[in-house]
């Protein structure tokens, strides 16, 4: 009885081993004949792995595209920015009535007191001292000390500045003058001055030239004295952080 | 003739129930081997004969119906159906203890079969944790039940 039992057990134990051969024999690896099949038992739980793999995987894909794409958008940004620029100190160049130099402002000047910046042009250019030096928008300060290929201009925003200055508008005429904000000085308490009202050079000093763009008043009150206006003037300039300024010629 | 009428019935339900209703009842992602179930009651229980060509039977269609060498799961239950009628005289059959050892047939099982899967260790070890392990563990409490019946029908009887 057993005998016949082990018998069979081995003619069926054969007959697996010949399929299962038959099976690896089929140009098929013993992975694929397995590792597939028990993937779709294990269906679930692989599915959920292999999502989350898949998930994994393209989310590191989408954020590497971001990347480049951010940089490429920055980089698009900064030309973008740079023609801009280059186009405005073009046009502001052809658009000015007398010469200009164009400078790049290369550094500020470490230790000085009032605030001064280190410009790319010198004497080579034609650049001698007491030049005035403006910005696209407002006139920037002067120069204070001209070399060979660079200068030093000094900003309007000191203490030692004193401009002739005039509203455009009403052309009351005041001294201008830096003490951590610009004041338009020695304008009587009649004298027509309205906020909003642009202010510009009267060409009366030696170093800027008539009707260039100054600032904005922002503020009028009484002095102190009762005697004059204290006008608060906002340049149109940056003092902070040029890029460009013109000296002219 | 009954009693083959009746060994079929068994043999196309533990296919339906392993291929179609395994999702039904689940623990992790285990769910009961009617199967091996099947042929440890067969075998233990009933004739080592009809254990044997069952396990045969079933091997070789369950693992057709699931694309795998259908020799694989012919060959890992007639080799468990020798084993267990090596050890059906060793144990005390009536006594739920010895449903450990269908737990442990399904757990060696289900380790044969991961290790045929190429599998990570790392993976191998949560495929254990949640499918083996489970799968065993709800084959024995089925076959608690089972073997509850059994006896109230050999009782009867």
């Amino acid at each position: 009885m057993d005998r016949k039992f082990f018998i069979l057990t081995g003619i069926l134990i054969i007959f697996s081993l010949t399929m299962i051969i038959m099976d690896l024999n089929n140009e098929m690896s013993i992975l694929e004949n397995f590792v597939l099949p028990r993937y779709l038992q294990f269906s679930r739980i692989n599915d959920f792995f292999d999502k989350r793999r898949e998930m994994k995987d393209e989310v590191l894909t989408l954020k590497k595209e971001i990347a480049q794409l951010s940089y490429k958008q920055w980089q698009w940004k900064s030309l973008k920015n740079e023609n801009e620029r280059l186009r405005a100190i073009l046009d502001f160049k052809n658009e000015f009535p007398g010469e200009l130099v164009v400078c790049e402002v290369l550094n500020k000047v470490p230790q000085a007191v009032n605030r001064s910046f280190f410009i790319s042009r010198g004497h080579e250019s034609g650049i001698e001292e007491d030049d005035a030096v403006i910005g696209l928008k407002g006139i920037f300060g002067k120069i204070i000390k001209a070399g060979e290929n660079n200068s030093i201009v000094q900003t309007i925003a000191n203490y030692n500045i004193s401009i002739s200055a005039v509203d455009r508008r009403s052309r009351e005429a005041g001294i201008l003058k830096w003490d951590r904000n610009f004041y338009l000085e020695g304008l009587p308490l009649y004298a027509d001055i309205q906020i909003g009202d642009t202010v510009v050079t009267s060409g009366k000093g030696s170093v800027f030239s008539r009707g260039l763009r100054i600032g904005r008043i922002i503020s009028v009150d009484k002095e102190k004295s009762d005697y004059s206006l204290r006008v608060i003037v906002e340049p149109f300039e940056n003092f902070r952080n040029p890029e460009v300024v013109f000296v002219i010629k | 003739m009954k009693k083959y009428f009746f060994l079929f019935i068994l043999f196309v339900l533990s296919l339906i129930l392993v291929i179609n209703f395994s999702d039904v009842i689940k623990l992790g992602s285990g769910s009961v081997d009617w199967i091996l179930l099947l042929i440890y009651f067969l075998t233990i229980y009933w004739n080592k004969w009809y254990g044997l060509i069952t396990a045969f039977l079933l091997g070789l269609f369950y693992g057709n119906f699931m694309s795998l060498p259908a020799g694989f799961y012919s060959l890992m239950y007639i080799l468990i159906v020798v084993f267990l009628y090596f050890v059906k005289r060793r144990i005390f059959k009536k006594k739920y203890q010895s449903l450990f050892l269908l737990f442990m047939i399904v757990f060696s099982a289900g380790i044969i079969e991961l290790a045929f899967l190429s599998l990570t260790i790392s993976t191998f070890f949560r495929y254990i944790l949640v499918s083996v392990l489970p799968e065993s563990i709800l084959t024995a409490l089925t076959g608690v039940v089972v073997l509850f019946i059994i006896k109230i029908y050999t009782h009867e009887k």
